[in-house]
């Protein structure tokens, strides 16, 4: 079993809303990066995943078995983080531990105090009068202290500082070995560039991209050039194209093409920013 | 399953407090002959129903249950540990103001007139069972927020109901079916009127249970 998460065909209907065949694999021994615009179904997805929202078609498998039926099981081995943790609010740290612990068979309670340590957390406070960045300290701590195998995180590091950003991403990578895996969502793409291996890229409901972000990497580039370069055959060969008062921008899957035949456009290596903004432009038709 | 019922305790650690604050002055206060019955009652009704709707309250807020719900749990265990802290928080309640009482009688103080009556402790048990296994199954149906109006509704049923239920068994003590009733209970011994209840009382709370199940078992987060 290579797979930490099989997807397939999966499908959810809401009122203006829908997943449509969502499939993706996340290999055991690498991070997932899960982008896309706000409102593009990452949440649904996760959610899913967890068994937090009921299915209308496809298959989820996590560590090789079906997600609902082994759900206890399979969460035993999870570590979750979400964006906000207001079920701790009332609850100190010493008392959500006393809540967390016997919920896990693989509990670890030297590695949790070692986590609050390190993390500088005060024992005694409650959650609620605790920052954002300590909350998420919080959550990374119960994530990681039960010897889980997979990270599921949703947008864990929207509105952190930059410096606990990098810290977090740090721990991340040192949680990371070859049997476990991490799915990582977020819209700042930035973090992913940092970390991830495989990127799988999710807007309007469906899949853009799912891929090596090196394969993403090398498959597109970022045109550059001036107004009298555009041509209509240029023009089918560009992603979201914006063209400005003297040149114009866009992204391309035809990066060697482009370079043979236009030797006077610039085409530059994308952040996984530029993919995401120009794919999520063009409507994502053209890709 | 444990852990849920403590996790219930924990977030009410202040609540504890104010519920042996408020047995006290609910003792003191209903001392006119006319309350006096029903001061027990009343006291350990209001604070163990402030305990359920709190813990409800609380996993109702925010993203309470995505969380509670991504725990190794099943859907199972979540609404089980609920109907048993029920029975912890009732039976904290009537201990609390049952010991009080007890305390503030031998200590010599003219309140309360009476110590805690097993006809006080089955009040409180059927009223809070019947309330629980009805507000339940809307709960998880609805989440707590949604349920709240029903809440209130169901507060104020329990209020006027038996009232009106007495009544009409005092101005229709001549009807056929009021003499009859009246008949069999007095006929049958009292532990069998007491076990009785307590069957009802079980089976009511198990059937809103596989009612609360089926609903939180579809629901989504």
């Amino acid at each position: 079993m290579d797979n930490i998460i099989e997807v397939k065909g999966l499908k959810k209907k809401y009122e203006g809303f829908s997943l449509q065949d969502i499939s993706f694999n996340l290999k055991k021994g690498y991070i997932m990066g899960f982008i896309g615009p706000n409102g593009a179904g990452k949440t649904t997805t996760i959610k899913l995943l967890m068994n937090l929202l009921k299915k209308d078609g496809g298959e989820i498998k996590i560590f090789g078995q079906d997600n609902v039926r082994y759900e206890k099981s399979i969460k035993d081995r999870i570590g979750f983080v979400y964006d906000n943790s207001e079920f701790y609010d009332e609850l100190n740290i010493r008392d959500v531990k006393r809540f967390v612990a016997p919920l896990y068979s693989r509990w670890d309670n030297k590695a949790f105090e070692e986590y609050i340590k390190t993390f500088n957390l005060p024992v005694k406070k409650k959650v609620k009068d605790f920052s954002k960045g300590m909350k998420m300290k919080l959550s990374l701590a119960l994530a990681l202290s039960h010897h889980a195998e997979l990270l599921i995180m949703d947008e864990p590091t929207s509105g952190l500082d930059p410096v606990f950003r990098q810290e977090f991403l740090d721990i991340i990578q040192d949680f990371m070995d070859e049997s476990k895996g991490v799915l990582f969502s977020s819209h700042i793409t930035s973090d992913l560039d940092k970390i991830a291996d495989y990127v799988t890229f999710i807007n309007n409901g469906s899949i853009v991209l799912t891929s090596s972000k090196e394969e993403v990497m090398e498959k597109y580039g970022v045109v550059k050039g001036g107004k009298d370069d555009i041509n209509d055959d240029l023009r089918q060969k560009l992603i979201g194209l914006h063209e400005g008062k003297f040149g114009f921008e866009a992204l391309t899957s035809d990066v060697d093409s482009i370079r043979t035949r236009y030797k006077n456009l610039v085409v530059e290596r994308p952040t996984m920013e530029d993919i995401m903004l120009y794919l999520v432009r063009e409507g994502k038709g053209n890709v | 399953m444990y852990s849920l019922i403590l996790k219930d305790i924990l977030i009410q650690k202040k609540m504890i407090w104010f519920a042996i604050g408020y047995s006290v002055f609910i003792l003191f206060s209903f001392n006119s002959p006319a309350f006096a019955d029903a001061a027990y009652i009343m006291g350990a009704m209001m604070s163990s129903y402030l305990f359920i709707m709190g813990a409800c309250a609380y996993e109702g807020k925010g993203n309470g249950e995505m969380i509670l719900n991504s725990f190794p749990l099943r859907r199972k265990d979540v609404v089980r540990s609920r109907y048993i802290s029920i029975f912890v928080f009732m039976f904290f309640s009537l201990a609390v103001i049952g010991a009080l009482g007890a305390i503030m009688k031998s200590i010599g103080l003219p309140y309360p007139q009476n110590y805690i009556s097993m006809s006080d402790v089955m009040g409180v048990v059927a009223s809070l069972l019947i309330v629980s296994a009805i507000y339940l199954p809307f709960y998880y149906k609805f989440g707590y927020i949604r349920a709240r109006v029903f809440n209130m509704i169901m507060f104020l049923i329990f209020f006027f109901v038996p009232t009106y239920l007495v009544n009409y068994i005092k101005e229709n003590s001549e009807k056929e079916i009021v003499i009859q009733l009246a008949n069999i209970l007095q006929t049958m011994p009292v532990w069998q009127i007491v076990f009785l209840g307590i069957i009802l009382m079980l089976t009511l709370m198990f059937i809103s249970y596989l009612i609360s199940l089926s609903v939180y078992k579809k629901r989504d987060f």
